[in-house]
């Protein structure tokens, strides 16, 4: 009994297709390279190199005849390989442990690849890897090669079950552009109308990273040099005009609390109060993951609409808006803002003392230089215009790199170093508000941006990260002043030349000297539409959810989304598909019917030519009468006709290839 | 244990009447609809298995290419069933006739593949053989052929072809069971005759009598040679003696011999039969006249293939009846 099933699974096997058909393993193993090698970037360096090691030895055993690793090796190294992850990761189960044992695993089993069944096995754990990659990573670049790598995987897949395995790539890199090019409009539908879901199945672990760009607090003496990150902060899609350059003031968090070195956020002291004129400008802000939960808007916003609410956080006099939790998705919303504004005339005494505070101690100078010129002011306004008159004629530099300052910060930046950048500035024009006894604060944000020429975006980055004040009048309210600004052009430091190149605005005095080239490179250029493409990318594929669903079947006509709808709708295009495969692939072309309609077109197309056949007249004279008129004609016609006579005389049919064949050779025939 | 196995016989059986209904034997199959199965192969399973969890990790993290993905594989799948039945149908099968074997002898039975499409990676194979596989290039006729091991002497058929593919992704598997209506004629087995079956009668001056009534012209005997045809051999004598001698024949060459059912009572038919077809054989080889003696049919003595085929075939095809 024993012996006959073994006789049974031994016949199964070689039923089965063997592996070492030509290109068949190495189709395999570059699957697999490709498939990891994104992957390296998050993987421990230990496990990256074992896979690699792995992938060496198996291509050694391909191409040297080196040896296969026994059985007891493969086991140990496996179980070596699980030790270590959970060593590394503290669990085997969580999501970097998965990935790092996944990696592994598939690597390994290369070493294992002897029979067809490992072959398929080793393709469908690549695939799944592949979409392990997304969780990582959905650039447009990745999804490219991704693209990629799954025509690769579908070759080798198609390479597994040819008889001559990847003899031909070019014929089987045929079949799989084809297969993959049939299959693009269902993969479209689905994507399309495939139900989803408004929330995750289960909480996906937030990841802990420390974000760049604006953060909670500001202490500038402590900084010597502040890079320029170009990363993406936020895109601005204005609804009419967008606003000039020197408006574009992205107010993010208020700073009203100094300590003689740190300023950190105050406590809201009421509600807001804002009188606005003016036309108001509608824009749509995508915020890309900050990790914090704070929003941006244009100054001066009256009211915001998102699907986050922000209505709910925004009521404050601070005007800055707080979500309830981190920013740590793409998010879009909307908001209405009005370049002109009053915003809160009235001052409640807790929002005075606030705005007034300061340490009790230290910049003494500071303290005394301001108090002296407010006596000499005329009014508020007065004192402020002197201050950046002070800060324009005085040898102030604009620099990314400035010394670190010493014990009294204020003082020895406004007497002694002058050297800083934007929060500097802002830092010691509220000190000097403040000491004279003038409601200030620092406001954080964003200033500027750059349109992009393909898709009229505003794309505000890292770098223009920004830092001004609000100074508070009692017929004004709160008005903003960027004392960063009032610098001379001629004292911006060479290397802030980018930033103040995007800034320019700012520093847009009558004493201006071009001292920047603007030039438009084709790097930039190139830049500007990659980020288009991204944009649209993002919008309309990696956000795509039940949102865009909803708006989607809002613009079909359908009033209601239902699952319901989205399944009949999908059923529906799934059957049109469908039956578009089942016509394309099954419906059988008559070689005949095409053999007749071949003949016919050639009397035709003859016919015009001038040729034309006798209603009396048999294909053979015809091609007689054919070769006397012209030669070129002669040469496409012959075959046509042999064909059709030996169609319809001896009942030969012709293969479709050799119609096509056929068909060519008559259209290329000119009338 | 036996029920089980009377159960499957059982579904066996009816499988096999309910197969006979849905594609009845013929000679030249055309594979469509009726005749074509299609189901998921292993690997589909576990790929199907892989899409779920794909499905299923996409809906989680709502990422929408880990969605995109899932969703081409999908389309892939399910395109992938048209490909695999499209493979397959309008495969045209046209039985051809079988060289005849003798018994134990490998057969192969060939047929002619035409395809408009193309048909790829095909597997065939009779039940319980192991299958070869072959590629047919569109619009061409290709000859296949299938081996086949003969047993027993008679008309041999095969059964049903089992045609399968599971090109072009190995996910679902496209099978069929045809029958081309196949048969082959199995001769006996050729054996040589060992000495003791030759009839041991006394009844020696009968047949020596027997012999020149029937136009031998019987001479004496000499001892054997190697390489003297072996219907000569004087069996009576062997027996007699455990010497062999050669019957020696006076006439030339042309003289006629017969190949008689009876020489060799006693042995149980089917050694009998096979003995027969060795001294047909051999009697051929030596390109004498001979004729056989069958207990239902003489064939008169002849020689060349048309005639050996004769004889063959009435051996083959003997039924053990009794003489009328």
């Amino acid at each position: 009994m024993f012996k006959r099933k073994e006789s049974k699974t031994e016949k199964k096997r070689e039923q089965r297709l063997p592996l070492n058909r030509p290109g068949v393993i190495p189709s395999l193993i570059l699957g697999q390279v490709l498939v990891i090698s994104p992957l390296f970037l998050f993987l421990p360096l230990w496990v990256s190199l074992l896979s690699v090691l792995a992938i060496i030895w198996r291509i050694g055993c391909h191409f040297k005849g080196w040896i296969l690793p026994g059985k007891w090796i493969r086991l140990s190294l496996g179980l070596l390989g699980a030790g270590a992850i959970v060593i590394e990761h503290h669990s085997l189960f969580s999501k970097e442990a998965g990935l790092s044992l996944f990696v592994m695993m598939s690597s390994f089993r290369l070493l294992e690849l002897k029979r067809y069944r490992d072959g398929m096995n080793s393709v469908f754990l690549s695939l799944f890897l592949l979409t392990v990659n997304f969780l990582y990573n959905q650039t447009l670049f990745i999804a490219i090669y991704a693209a990629i790598t799954l025509f690769w995987l579908l070759l080798s897949l198609i390479g597994l079950q040819s008889l001559n395995g990847i003899y031909d790539l070019k014929w089987v890199g045929k079949s799989t552009g084809k297969l993959l090019l049939y299959a693009v409009p269902l993969a479209f539908f689905l994507f399309v109308l495939f139900p989803r879901l408004a929330n995750p199945l289960w909480q996906v672990p937030e990841q802990n990273s420390a974000g760049s760009g604006v953060s909670d607090s500001m202490s500038p003496g402590d900084i010597s040099s502040l890079s320029l990150d170009d990363e993406l902060a936020f895109m601005v899609k204005f609804k009419n005009e967008i606003p000039e350059p020197g408006d574009l003031y992205w107010r993010g968090l208020v700073f009203g609390q100094f300590d003689g070195f740190v300023w950190s956020r105050s406590n809201i002291l009421g509600a807001s109060d804002v009188e606005v004129a003016g036309e108001p400008l509608d824009y749509q802000i995508t915020l890309e993951p900050h990790k914090r939960s704070w929003l941006y808007f244009l100054d001066m916003t009256q009211h915001a609409s998102s699907k986050f609410n922000a209505s709910k956080f925004r009521n404050n006099e601070q005007y800055v808006y707080q979500l309830p939790a981190k920013v740590n998705k793409r998010i879009r919303y909307e908001g209405v803002s009005y370049l002109s504004y009053k915003a809160n005339v009235q001052l409640t005494e807790p929002q005075r003392q606030q705005y007034l505070q300061l340490p009790d101690d230290g910049n003494p100078r500071s303290r005394e230089w301001a108090q002296k010129l407010l006596t000499e002011s005329a009014s508020t306004e007065d004192f402020i215009q002197k201050i950046l008159k002070f800060i324009f004629e005085s040898p102030f530099y604009y620099t990314l790199t400035p010394p670190l300052l010493e014990e009294d910060v204020i003082d020895d930046f406004w007497f002694n170093s002058r050297k800083g950048f934007c929060e500097h500035y802002a830092s010691n024009l509220v000190f000097m508000a403040r000491a004279a006894g003038v409601p200030a604060r620092v406001v954080v944000g964003y200033q500027g941006g750059k349109k992009n020429p393909y898709n009229d975006y505003l794309v505000i980055r890292q770098a223009d990260a920004h830092a001004w004040t609000e100074i508070w009048s009692a017929d004004r309210g709160w008005f903003r002043v960027d004392p960063t600004a009032a610098i001379h052009p001629s004292r911006v430091e060479q290397q802030a030349a980018r930033s103040y190149r995007q800034r320019q605005p700012l520093f847009d005095s009558e004493v201006f000297i071009d001292w920047v080239q603007e030039n438009e490179t084709l790097f930039n250029s190139m830049q500007q539409m990659m980020e288009a493409i991204n944009t649209s990318w993002q919008q309309w594929v990696i956000e795509y959810n039940q949102g865009s669903q909803r708006e989607f079947l809002k613009w079909m006509g359908f009033k209601n989304y239902s699952w319901e709808l989205l399944i009949r709708l999908l059923v529906g295009s799934c059957f049109l598909v469908l039956l578009a495969w089942a016509f394309l692939l099954l419906y059988n072309r008559q070689p005949q019917d095409e053999t007749v309609k071949l003949y016919i077109r050639l009397c035709e197309k003859l016919e015009r030519l001038g040729c034309p056949r006798k209603a009396n007249e048999g294909p053979l004279d015809y091609q007689k009468r054919i070769t006397q008129r012209r030669n070129e004609w002669a040469e496409i016609s012959k075959p046509i006709i042999e064909t059709y006579i030996n169609y319809r005389y001896t009942n030969q049919r012709p293969s479709l290839d050799n119609l096509n064949d056929l068909r060519k050779s008559l259209n290329a025939l000119k009338i | 244990m036996l029920g089980i196995i009377t159960i499957k016989s059982h579904i066996q059986n009816r499988i096999n009447s309910w197969l006979e209904k849905r594609i009845p034997a013929n000679q030249e199959v055309i594979l469509g609809h009726k005749q074509l199965f299609i189901f998921s192969s292993r690997s589909g399973w576990v790929f199907g298995a892989i899409l779920l969890l794909m499905l299923i990790g996409a809906t989680n993290y709502q990422n929408s290419l880990a969605f995109m993905l899932t969703f081409f594989l999908m389309a892939i799948g399910l395109l992938n069933i048209f490909q695999t039945y499209r493979n397959l149908s309008g495969l045209k099968l046209t039985g051809l006739s079988a060289q005849p074997v003798f018994a134990g002898e490998e057969t192969k039975f060939p047929f002619l593949v035409e395809t408009e499409r193309g048909c790829l990676s095909l597997g065939f194979g009779f039940e319980g053989t192991i299958q070869t596989w072959a590629d047919f290039a569109p619009g061409k006729n290709k000859k296949i052929e299938i081996k086949f091991k003969t047993l027993r002497r008679g008309w041999a058929r095969p059964g049903r072809i089992y045609l399968n593919s599971e090109y072009p992704l190995g996910l679902m598997r496209c099978w069929s069971y045809i029958d081309l209506d196949q048969k082959v004629l199995v001769y006996p087995k050729p054996i040589a005759p060992s000495f003791h079956h030759a009839k041991n009668s006394g009844a020696e001056d009968e047949d020596l009598n027997n012999a020149k009534q029937s136009g031998e012209d019987y001479q004496e005997s000499r001892r054997y040679n190697p390489g003297d045809p072996l219907p000569h051999i004087d069996w009576k004598v062997y027996a007699r003696t455990d010497n062999l001698y050669t019957k020696k024949f006076d006439e030339p060459q042309g003289k006629e011999e017969w190949i008689d059912w009876d020489e060799f009572e006693g042995a149980e038919m089917e050694l009998r039969l096979s003995f027969l077809c060795y001294l047909v054989l051999e009697a051929e080889k030596s390109q004498q006249p001979y004729g056989l003696k069958m207990p239902n049919k003489t064939i008169s003595p002849a020689v060349g293939s048309s005639h050996l085929q004769q004889c063959l075939e009435q051996l083959a095809t003997f039924s053990g009846g009794q003489r009328v």
